[in-house]
């Protein structure tokens, strides 16, 4: 076979693997029901798992595996003597049947892989089982069931023709499939990355819709600056023609003009019109365009919960136990990151509930309750844009008692406290790390640390876990996290003059407090908050910042924040408020950033970084002792002067803003002329630093208006800039600067010394 | 005696020889004049030679604190102007920010600062090269781009490290006129322009 055939080949197989977990998993699910289905339910069950089996069985030779071939036709056997009624599974049969398919699975994990010694004794062992299963039938026939399949040589790897030319064959209609065959729904199978490049295509295009609705909100500002230039046209031609006596003349040219640029005033208006409403339509279909393609990548819980099922069965039998799982609600639709992110806690949780939770049969027997415990899996959806998954079982419970004494043995908590909390209260210090109650560590659970594990990762979706419990009756779990993990609630925050989200869920209260209510304790800095003593961080020192602090004295916000069992106020700037942000990661070259989780991007296309709580308590609680709060601040000794920057360059205006920032300076930057001189008009400044070349207005122009405006005229202007021929030079001082600095000798001192001087 | 002006004798002679060259009477008759035109057309006519089919570089020149750079145009994704720069807080000093283009999240690196390049002056650094290769995205902040330059790839010498200022492993070489061409592969793969960090434990 040439290279590409092979190729091909390899490609059909990728695309088996898919299909073959799909039909697997179908199967498992299908078997674990069975035990306890009713009559009728079990003949329907019986019939979807023989057609998943036939089904896989026709994908596998159409891929040429052989062994895969093999396996289905056994299982399929088993399930046709099911079907004619000849064969009702027992727990024996089913043990057999579970471990066969797991060789199917592992078979179909690997299509192509070459065989091994190994490989090929376990097949062999699941075809025995197999066999062996369907020889339990009424009538003992040997392993070949009638049926029309099993007269084909079940090993094909003879087959003729190449499997390459053969197309793969879709889920569920193989090519000889008798008429039981139900319409499967109208699907695709498009791979997740190439809806991810979708997706990001499409939040693109949002940024393409933020751009344009500014370009519409500056074709407004044009239209406004030249119907104000016209007025005053229009009251210099009123001018023109009462000095001349009524007589017209010189200024017919400028009514002409006062014409033209009133028509130019109109057509811009209209423009500027038509343009906001683009941009609103753009807006709506953009909006749209993104909720549809974000729901394209919710994937149903059935993904996640499909595999559970088996999981627990096994776990069950390792403990001597019966249990099943039941699961509701896995049609709801969850963003895949979330549900890959859930698999391990939930796991987890289901380890617990059979090892902790579930009794041996007999006890449950004496107890009343039936022999096979009951685990439970809801899904619900929740208040629009969460999930709730319960986990639950009807097993003994927690003992509330014993967390408490486990909790004060380990120091967790105080006698006193532990008599205080009672019921799930003290259950709930099962998340905590290091509490077990178990008597005996098992290979399951038991260490204590898994519970504090799960609820970290919980978390750290951005969700939160409860524990209920009633001794005897059972324990339910409650995991509730977002439907998709782009979109969470937060708090906006700004520390050091730049804004982050602390996301909401990790945030446990907002305070002020007045520095005099800061305690120091044991070396850490606390404040009081209802009752409790909370350490307190400074956010600027914890994310290592450099900005302007806020002003000494008066009370400040802090933000309590929660993570694992650690709670620490972090004292901040400012809170702005709550919003709902989208997460995305900060790119390909920042994985991972110490205290950052991720970023946001406002509505006007700001980047804002997203914090991550558990990195922040970690440093908080590694840096130690905070410096006193209300130490000052570099070489700032107050108040010595209110600045503004005029300076399109983002790095230069950084830069110039952080020097005199630095110098103790209250800093105010401005983008260009026209946005320092609106500021100009309606804020008091003492002194400017501007470029010279900005778009709209340049520095000269900016220095000649305020030198033209009564309120202003008197402040010192400092121009900053790239021209350095002297004739600029010369220009800028006759605009009336007070100083010219070249950008290609800049340097701080000189800067620093000019406004010292100017002020 | 009023002083001439006009020196007509001087201006007399200097048509006398212009006419004479004019009349083709310089030694070349009109076969030499036609071989030395025939000649002047083939060497017009002849590609440029380039080394044995050399490979051909393209490479965008850029300035960054008043010298010129490169970086092959195969790396660069796009150009785009700064508009707004985050501060990542946590990250080194090169990495200037993250910036949005477009709905996506790109890391802006200051060159200047990962190279240790003298501070000199104020620059503008208001544009942004994004370089592009594999999954990885990369922004480079300039202050101006000086356009693309086609270089046959032997005209890059090996640079002096020295001369530059710019690490060795980054260089790719330095051109006669003393453009030095980063590697833009390797700036894309450096661990060193990268941050994958946890906090200490």
């Amino acid at each position: 076979m040439d290279k590409k055939k092979e190729e091909f080949l390899a490609r059909l197989r990728e695309t088996f693997k898919v299909e073959a977990a799909e039909h697997i998993e179908a199967i498992t699910a299908g078997l674990l029901s069975i035990v306890r289905a009713s009559d009728e339910e079990r003949a329907s069950i019986v019939e979807s798992v023989f057609r998943e089996a036939h089904s896989l069985k026709g994908a596998a030779r159409s891929v040429s595996l052989a062994d895969v071939e093999a396996l289905c036709q056994g299982l399929e056997s088993v399930f046709a003597a099911m079907k004619r009624g000849e064969l009702t599974l027992s727990e024996e049969q089913l043990d057999l049947l579970h471990p066969a398919l797991g060789v199917l699975a592992s078979l179909c994990r690997n299509p192509g892989a070459a065989p091994s010694p190994d490989g090929e004794e376990s097949r062999e062992k699941a075809l025995a089982a197999l066999r062996r299963v369907v020889r339990g039938t009424v009538d003992t026939r040997t392993d070949t069931p009638a049926g029309a399949d099993v007269s084909r040589p079940s090993a094909s790897s003879a087959h003729a023709d190449p499997a390459a030319t053969v197309p793969p064959a879709a889920p569920g209609v193989p090519a000889s499939q008798p008429a039981t065959e139900t319409a499967a729904p109208e699907t695709v199978r498009v791979s997740t990355r190439k809806l991810g490049a979708i997706l990001l295509a499409v939040e693109e295009l949002v940024g393409a819709r933020i751009a344009a609705s500014g370009r519409t909100a500056e074709l407004r500002a044009l239209a406004t600056d030249l119907a104000s230039w016209n007025r005053g046209r229009v009251r210099q031609a009123g001018r023109h023609r009462r000095g001349r006596g009524g007589t017209t003349g010189g200024s017919d040219v400028l009514e002409s003009e006062l014409l033209f640029t009133r028509t130019l005033e109109s057509s811009l208006r209209k423009v500027a019109g038509v343009a906001h409403q683009d941009a609103l339509s753009l807006a709506a279909i953009t909006e749209r365009l993104l909720e549809e393609t974000r729901r394209v990548l919710l994937l149903p819980c059935s993904y996640l919960l499909g595999t559970l099922p088996g999981v627990v069965h096994d776990l069950a039998r390792e403990q001597g136990k019966e249990a099943d799982l039941l699961v509701s609600g896995e049609d709801i639709e969850i963003d895949r990151r979330v549900l890959d992110e859930l698999k391990a806690p939930l796991i987890h949780l289901l380890r617990n509930c059979v090892d902790h939770g579930i009794e041996a049969p007999d006890a449950r027997r004496e107890l009343g309750k039936p022999g096979r415990g009951a685990v439970t899996i809801t899904v619900t959806s929740v208040e629009g844009h969460r999930v709730e998954l319960t986990v639950a079982d009807d097993g003994c419970g927690i003992d509330a008692g014993a967390v408490g004494r486990a909790a004060v043995r380990l120091g967790l908590i105080g006698a006193d406290e532990a008599a205080r909390l009672a019921g799930d209260d003290l259950t709930g210090l099962v998340f905590r790390s290091g509490l077990s109650t178990s008597a005996i560590l098992t290979d399951l659970s038991g260490r204590g640390l898994g519970l504090a594990i799960v609820r970290e990762k919980v978390e750290k979706l951005g969700g939160t876990i409860g524990v209920t419990s009633t001794p005897g009756a059972g324990t339910t779990f409650r995991i509730r996290v977002p439907l998709s993990l782009a979109t969470f609630r937060g708090v906006l925050v700004a520390a050091a003059g730049q804004r982050f989200v602390i996301p909401t869920a990790s945030v446990v209260r907002v305070a002020r407090v007045k520095p005099d209510e800061i305690r120091t304790v044991e070396n850490r800095q606390t404040i009081t908050l209802g009752g409790c003593a909370v350490s307190l961080a400074r956010l600027r020192d914890v994310l290592e910042l450099s900005g302007p602090g806020a002003t000494n004295g008066a009370a400040r916000p802090v933000v309590v924040v929660r993570a694992a069992d650690r709670q620490i106020a972090f004292l901040v700037d400012e809170v702005q408020g709550e919003q709902e942000v989208m997460v995305r990661s900060l790119g390909p070259q920042l994985t991972r950033v110490r205290n950052i989780a991720g970023a946001s991007i406002s509505g006007d296309g700001v980047i804002i970084p997203i914090l991550s709580v558990p990195d922040l308590v970690e440093s908080a609680r590694a840096a130690g002792m905070p410096e006193p709060v209300d130490a000052p601040h570099g070489t700032t000794t107050g108040h010595r002067g209110r600045l503004l920057i005029a300076e399109d360059s983002i790095t230069a205006r950084t830069l110039v803003k952080s020097i005199l920032e630095g110098a103790g300076y209250e800093v105010v930057a401005s983008v260009d002329g026209l946005d320092a001189l609106t500021r100009l008009k309606s804020e008091a400044f003492d002194l400017l630093v501007s470029d010279v070349d900005m778009p709209r207005m340049n520095g000269f122009e900016l220095t000649s208006r305020i030198r033209g405006d009564r309120t202003l005229c008197e402040m010192p202007v400092v121009l900053v800039t790239a021209l350095s021929s002297q004739k600029d030079r010369e220009y800028g001082i006759a605009v009336g600067a007070n100083a010219y600095l070249v950008k290609s000798d800049f340097d701080q001192g000189n800067l620093l010394e000019i406004v010292r001087r100017l002020l | 005696m009023p002083a001439r002006i006009i020196d007509w004798e001087s201006i007399h002679r200097r048509l006398a020889v212009t006419a004479t060259a004019i009349s083709g009477d310089l030694g070349r008759g009109p076969e030499q004049v036609r071989r030395i035109l025939d000649a002047r057309a083939r060497a017009a006519a002849r590609p440029p030679v380039l080394p044995d089919d050399a490979e051909q570089l393209d490479v965008l020149a850029f300035s960054l604190a008043s010298e010129t750079y490169g970086v092959e145009t195969r790396h660069v994704r796009e150009v785009c102007q700064l508009r707004q720069l985050t501060a990542v807080p946590c990250t080194p000093p090169h990495l200037a920010g993250v910036m949005n283009l477009r709905g996506r999240i790109i890391a802006v690196v200051d060159l200047r600062r990962f190279f240790d390049l003298p501070a000199r002056g104020l620059t503008e650094l208001n544009r942004v090269i994004v370089l592009e290769g594999g999954d990885q995205e990369l922004g480079l902040l300039a202050d101006s781009i000086d356009g693309v330059r086609p270089m046959p790839a032997s005209a890059l010498q090996e640079g002096l490290p020295t001369l530059t200022g710019i690490r060795e492993r980054f260089l790719k070489g330095i051109t006669g006129q003393m453009l030095a061409v980063l590697d833009g592969e390797r700036l894309l793969a450096d661990p060193g322009l990268k941050v994958n960090e946890q906090v200490a434990q």
